[in-house]
C-alpha cells in the first residue's frame, strides 16, 4: 500500500478548515457542525505588490 | 440620475459581504444602483468605466472600501454615504468562527486543520495558496482571475506535498458531507464527484440526493484543470484519492471536453481505475472516447442516473408536477410570431448544457459563454434570435454582485426579454444552498409573473420555464423555492436539463 497523503487523510477525517477571505464560508462551516478558524486576512502591505513581492524575497 | 462615491480609508471587507451590503442598498427608494469594492486598481477602472464620475480622484488603495452610489439626487445619495456604519454591521445571529490573524496562528489554534479555503482578492490568492501548502494543508482556492502559469505552479507544489489543490475558481466542493464554498445540502453516500465547475457538481450531487443516493466527497478541480496547460493534474488525483477511498464505490467526472493533449492521459486513468467510472462531458459528445472502463454520458441528468445504477441504487423520481401533454397546452397558446428562447442564467454549466440541449434539437443558440465561437454574441447587453446567457460570467459581475447572490441584474433581463415580442419562452435556474440568496425564487418570482403581464398586455402568452438546483435539506427549502415561482407562473422542472429539453420541444415546431 502506498504512503497515505495529506488528501487521503482529508478523506478520511472531518473537516477542519482554516478559512481565508470570505466570512461567509466560515459561518457556513460552523452551521454544518465542521470546524474552522477564521483568519481576518487584510491586503498585506497596504495591498502595493512591489513591496508585497520584497517582503516575499527578504521572508 | 447622479453618481456620487465615497471611501472608507484602511476597512477591508470581503466580497461575498460587500455583495450583500450592495444588495441592501440597492433595494433602498432613490437608489438605482449600489456598487461596493475594495479600492484595487482595477475595480477603481471598472467603476470608471460604468461611468462613476471622479472615482480616479478619490485616490482609493486596496484596503480602502470605496462605495458608489447611482440615485435619484445628491441628497438622497449623500444622506446614505454619510451614514454608511449601520449597513457594514455583520448579523449578530450568525455563527462566528474562532478569528486570528495568520495560518500559522490558526494551525496553533487548531493543530488537525486538514484544509485551506482561500477566497482573496485574485491578485494575492497565490501567495495564499501557496503559504497554506507550505503548511500541509489542501486548498480550496475559491478566488478566482489567477493566472494559468500560477495554477500550473501550484498544483504541481501541491503534487509534490500529496496534497490536493481545488481550483482557482473553484466555486464548489463537498468534503465528508461538508459543503464548501456554493454547495447543497446533500446525503453521504457513496458516490465520489470529480467537477471542473461549481454549478455543475451543485446540480449532479443536488440529483444524486433527490434521487434517492447519496455523495461520499464532491471534489472542483477548477474549470481549466483539463486543458493541456494544467493537462488535468488535480483530476488526475482526485481520482487516485477517490479510488483509494473506501467510502467511494463509484466515480463520477463533469467536465467540458479535455484538451486533445490530456485526452490520453485521462483515457488511460480511467482505464486502468479499478473502481466503475461515469464521465459526463458537456458540450462536446466524444470528448473521451473508446473508454473501456466507464460509462459516457453527456448530460447531468444522465450523469446522476448512471452514477446511481452503478453504486446499486435505483434512481426514485419525485412526482412531477408538469403533466405530459405540458408541451402541446403551452404551444397552442404561443403566436407564430413567438419563436425564440431567451435563457437568462445564473449558473455557467447549467447556461452551457441548455445551449447543448438547444442545439441537439436543431437550434441555434446565442450566448455569451457560447458552445462555438462562432455563436458568441457581439453585445452581451442584448439578445439575438434564441440566446442563453451566463449572467455570471466577468462582464455582468466585474463590480456587481453575483446573480447567485444578488437576482437584480437578472430581473432586469428579464424583463427586457418579455419586452421583445418574437420571445416565446424564458428559461431560467434558481440555484440554492450555502451562501446563495436567502429566497432566490421569491427574488425571481416578482419578475416572472411582471414578465408574463408585460407579455398578455400585447395578447400574448410568454412561457417561463425554470429549475431549481437544490434539495430539501437546504435552508431556502426546495418545496417553497418551487411553489413560489410556480405561483408567479413558471413551469417548474426537476432539473436544468429537462426544463432546457422543455424550452426546445415548445419552440422546435417553428423551426422545422
Amino acid at each position: 500500500m502506498d504512503q497515505e497523503t495529506g488528501i487521503d487523510r482529508l478523506l478520511a477525517t472531518s473537516v477542519a478548515a482554516v478559512n481565508i477571505g470570505v466570512e461567509d464560508f466560515a459561518e457556513n462551516l460552523e452551521a454544518q457542525s465542521a470546524q474552522v478558524v477564521h483568519v481576518n486576512w487584510t491586503p498585506p502591505a497596504g495591498g502595493d505588490p512591489e513591496i508585497i513581492a520584497i517582503l516575499d524575497k527578504i521572508l | 440620475m447622479i453618481t456620487e462615491s465615497t471611501v472608507l480609508v484602511n476597512r477591508y471587507f470581503d466580497s461575498v459581504f460587500l455583495m450583500r451590503v450592495a444588495k441592501r442598498l440597492n433595494d433602498q427608494p432613490g437608489i438605482e444602483q449600489a456598487a461596493l469594492v475594495m479600492g484595487t486598481p482595477k475595480n477603481v477602472q471598472i467603476l470608471a468605466e460604468a461611468g462613476f464620475d471622479d472615482i480616479d480622484a478619490l485616490g482609493a488603495s486596496s484596503n480602502d472600501l470605496v462605495v458608489s452610489l447611482r440615485a435619484e439626487s445628491v441628497e438622497r445619495a449623500r444622506l446614505m454615504l454619510d451614514d454608511l456604519e449601520p449597513w457594514l454591521v455583520r448579523d449578530s445571529n450568525r455563527p462566528t468562527a474562532q478569528t486570528v490573524r495568520s495560518i500559522e496562528q490558526a494551525i496553533a489554534q487548531q493543530p488537525q486543520s486538514n484544509i485551506a479555503l482561500v477566497s482573496v482578492p485574485g491578485e494575492y490568492a497565490t501567495r495564499q495558496a501557496r503559504q497554506a501548502l507550505d503548511s500541509g494543508l489542501n486548498v480550496f482556492l475559491f478566488s478566482d482571475h489567477v493566472s494559468i502559469e500560477d495554477e500550473l505552479s501550484l498544483k504541481s507544489m501541491a503534487t509534490g506535498k500529496g496534497l490536493l489543490l481545488m481550483g482557482p475558481d473553484c466555486g464548489t466542493s463537498i468534503i465528508g458531507g461538508v459543503g464548501l464554498g456554493f454547495a447543497n445540502a446533500v446525503r453521504r453516500g457513496d458516490i465520489g464527484v470529480i467537477g471542473a465547475s461549481g454549478t455543475g457538481i451543485q446540480e449532479v450531487t443536488s440529483l444524486v440526493h433527490r434521487w434517492g443516493s447519496g455523495i461520499s466527497h464532491a471534489i472542483g478541480v477548477g474549470g481549466r484543470d483539463l486543458s493541456d496547460d494544467i493537462g488535468g493534474i488535480s483530476t488526475l488525483q482526485a481520482m487516485d484519492a477517490l479510488e483509494r477511498d473506501p467510502n467511494t464505490s463509484v466515480i463520477l467526472v463533469v467536465s467540458k471536453p479535455p484538451g486533445p493533449e490530456t485526452v490520453a492521459r485521462v483515457k488511460e486513468r480511467i482505464d486502468a481505475c479499478s473502481k466503475p467510472v461515469v464521465t459526463c462531458i458537456l458540450g462536446g459528445v466524444g470528448g473521451l472516447p473508446d473508454l473501456k472502463n466507464a460509462t459516457t454520458t453527456h448530460n447531468l441528468d444522465d450523469a446522476a442516473t448512471a452514477a446511481i445504477r452503478l453504486a446499486g441504487g435505483i434512481r426514485v423520481d419525485e412526482e412531477s408536477t408538469v403533466s405530459p401533454d405540458r408541451v402541446k397546452i403551452e404551444r397552442a397558446k404561443l403566436r407564430t410570431t413567438q419563436k425564440y428562447v431567451r435563457g437568462v442564467f445564473s449558473g455557467g454549466t447549467l447556461c452551457y448544457q441548455a445551449q447543448q440541449v438547444l442545439r441537439d434539437a436543431g437550434l441555434s443558440v446565442h450566448s455569451n459563454e457560447p458552445l462555438e465561437k462562432g455563436m458568441e454574441l457581439s453585445d452581451s447587453s442584448s439578445s439575438l434570435e434564441h440566446t442563453l446567457l451566463d449572467m455570471g460570467a466577468d462582464e455582468f459581475t466585474e463590480g456587481k454582485p453575483h446573480p447567485m447572490v444578488d437576482s437584480r441584474q437578472r430581473i432586469q433581463r428579464i424583463l427586457s426579454e418579455a419586452a421583445d415580442s418574437d420571445v416565446a419562452v424564458i428559461l431560467l435556474d434558481c440555484v440554492l444552498g450555502y451562501v446563495a440568496a436567502e429566497d432566490p425564487g421569491g427574488d425571481l418570482a416578482a419578475a416572472i409573473s411582471d414578465a408574463r403581464s408585460i407579455a398578455k398586455r400585447r395578447g400574448e402568452n410568454l412561457s417561463v420555464v425554470a429549475s431549481v438546483c437544490g434539495t430539501e435539506l437546504d435552508n431556502q427549502g426546495m418545496e417553497a423555492q418551487v411553489r413560489v415561482l410556480e405561483e408567479a407562473g413558471a413551469i417548474v422542472f426537476a432539473s436544468a436539463f429537462q426544463a432546457a429539453r422543455f424550452a426546445a420541444q415548445l419552440v422546435i415546431g417553428e423551426e422545422q
